[in-house]
């Protein structure tokens, strides 16, 4: 291509500024269908009661509305319910998941392939294809709800604390990730520490953990979102009022009070806000985790 | 290794295999208990009727033949496939152009990036609730704009069909910046080099997009395209707190079905026949896909967490 063929630089320059511009603007179109709905809530939970609640700037900020929202149901409780679960899962999830991960990337254990496969075989069962069994499961439990020794007669395990946790307390995505992060640290570090006479379960903690944190964080933040805004499992296994979550809380608020948009408003906001501030503060972590293993090797 | 370590090696083996048998278990015992033996329970309880109460009794394949000629059931596979292909074919062109967007040197790119992130760290529940308000017919912002440009009220949940069409874009709206995050990292991930040498050879924008993003993407493409699918398949939460699967079963999806099987019909025979058509479809389209995808990503979380 010749000098002449090309457009002079101060064209060039101009058309490059217009290029810039049209994609800032599409930019700016695309955030603002995010930003207008999240507004529209932060201003329909500053709507005092009475006046209508349209999602434009109210006359005056009720911030009484966030209050009045914990008064109207147990949101206080079921915060309690929801926090309990969450974190009795998310703790127990990342410590078998590094337990387990490495054992599969560092121990010699007979079989491993195996368990290996059937744990990525275990990823793309979708949970509900679980849900009916496991229900049955848990309501027949030997002793426990009522139940006699045979697990018939009461509810078993039905509406306890132990029914949400345990199906969050081990995920194979878990163990999967800790492991290929565990696979890649070099074996001299564990060959050295056993020279120096260092036991293997402190090998593993004290040695190859400290170094996968990063992978431990990605496994902490997928664990604590899941468990936290699970519904249908909640939904399935809770009866009374004080057992629940506040997603299902808010649900039952919503499909009871389905007027009091203020209040509802104002209650999806304090239930979100924690879990925005984790996922921000952990965003690095988050996206890399979500981005494992979909960008090509 | 030498013959004559072998012995010290081989106990030092043993006493390891015992640790790595001790850590792993935990794990494995919870996940056979929580996922693998529902799993088999599934496929027995289909073939029986059970109501919770009295013992499950045999009855063959007399769940599947219900299921299979249920006009309900054949509604509400037509009605979850529509809504994870619609949604996938929309969001991956969408996606894919915004990804590209936000590739550009842009002016607060990392703050817009964010925001469009963030209804992710929101629940289903939340979100369909703020799209509830959205959608309201009488006070909601949707209908506002619409009438103050002389449209008529649109009722977007409780029209048969517009309901499934309106959850879609709830939907869409909510999984968006989770899949633009991951194929901005597959856009980040292609060489410079291949784009530099293509313009050089002449190549224009959309050949360049064609002949050289697109090919390089194809990891990044499947992968969204597969779990999006998955995840439109488990449709449930925001057809039951927006529609409650109506109206007139519009929005009712096979998970809806399982749920109001079990819990509301109380027949577990039928529901974990709907489980176990589940699992097979997903098993048969995911799971090839799947170990393909995770053996080609062996070292991707190492490399994500190193950068």
């Amino acid at each position: 291509m010749t000098a002449l063929a090309r457009p002079t630089p101060r064209r060039r320059s101009r058309r490059r500024a217009t290029r810039s511009l049209l994609l800032h603007l599409a930019a700016l179109v695309v955030t603002a269908l995010y930003l207008i709905p999240m507004l529209n809530l932060l201003l329909v939970a500053l709507t005092p009661m009475g006046e209508p609640t349209t999602g434009t700037v109210p006359s005056r900020l009720a911030w009484g509305n966030f209050a009045e929202a914990i008064q109207a149901s147990d949101f206080g409780l079921f915060f309690v319910n929801s926090m309990l679960v969450t974190l009795a899962s998310t703790v127990s999830q990342v410590v078998l998941s590094c337990m387990a991960g490495y054992a599969l990337a560092k121990m010699p254990v007979r079989g491993k392939k195996y368990i290996l496969f059937g744990l990525i075989a275990l990823l793309v069962v979708p949970p509900e294809v679980m849900m009916v069994p496991l229900f049955t499961l848990f309501t027949h439990v030997p002793l426990a709800g009522g139940n006699d020794w045979l697990g018939q007669g009461g509810a078993g395990m039905l509406d306890g604390y132990l029914i949400m946790i345990l199906p969050h307390a081990a995920s194979a995505l878990g163990i999967f990730l800790m492991r290929q992060f565990y696979v890649d640290l070099p074996e001299e570090l564990g060959q050295s520490a056993r020279v120096d006479g260092a036991g293997e379960l402190r090998i593993f903690a004290q040695i190859y953990t400290p170094l996968a944190l990063p992978a431990v964080a990605v496994v902490t933040v997928l664990a604590f979102q899941s468990a936290w805004n699970d519904f249908l499992w909640p939904l399935v296994t809770v009866k009374s009022n004080n057992m629940r979550t506040l997603q299902l809380g808010l649900a039952v608020f919503y499909q009871e009070n389905s007027t009091q948009w203020n209040l509802l408003m104002a209650a999806i906001l304090m239930m979100t806000i924690p879990i925005i501030v984790i996922f921000l503060y952990g965003q690095r972590f988050f996206t890399d985790g979500v981005s494992a293993g979909a960008v090509k090797q | 290794m030498r013959s004559g370590e072998r012995s010290t090696v081989s106990s030092l083996d043993r006493q390891r295999s015992r640790a790595g048998r001790l850590l792993a278990a935990p794990a494995l015992i919870v996940i056979t208990a929580m996922t693998v033996v529902p799993l088999v329970m599934a496929f027995f309880l289909s073939f029986t009727r059970y109501d919770l109460l009295s013992p499950p009794r045999f009855v063959g394949l007399a769940n599947y033949t219900e299921v299979l000629t249920d006009p309900v059931f054949g509604k509400v596979t037509v009605n979850t496939l529509v809504f994870a292909v619609g949604q996938v074919a929309i969001g991956i062109v969408v996606t894919f152009l915004v990804a590209m967007l936000f590739n550009q040197r842009l002016v607060g790119n990392s703050l817009m990036r964010t925001t469009v992130y963030l209804p992710q760290a929101m629940s289903y529940v939340t979100v369909a609730l703020l799209w509830s308000f959205l959608y309201d017919p009488f006070n909601g912002p949707l209908n506002a704009v619409i009438q103050y440009l002389g449209g008529p009220r649109v009722n977007f949940l409780t029209e048969t069909s517009l309901a499934m069409p309106s959850i879609m874009a709830m939907s869409l709206w909510r999984n968006f910046g989770y899949f633009m995050i991951i194929l901005l990292a597959g856009l980040k991930a292609i060489p410079p080099e291949l784009l530099e040498a293509a313009q050089i050879d002449g190549a224009g924008a959309l050949r360049r997009l064609i002949h050289v993003t697109i090919p390089q993407m194809r990891n990044s493409l499947l992968f969204v395209a597969v779990t999006w699918f998955m995840g439109g398949l488990q449709m449930f939460t925001q057809a039951y707190v927006m529609t409650q699967g109506g109206p007139e079963n519009a929005t009712r999806s096979v998970v809806y079905e399982i749920y109001k099987s079990a819990f509301s019909d109380l027949n577990i025979g039928r529901a974990c026949a709907v489980s176990v058509l589940l699992f097979l479809f997903v098993a048969a389209f995911g799971l090839p896909l799947r170990v393909a995808e995770h053996l080609k990503a062996r070292r991707s979380v190492h490399e994500a967490s190193g950068r």
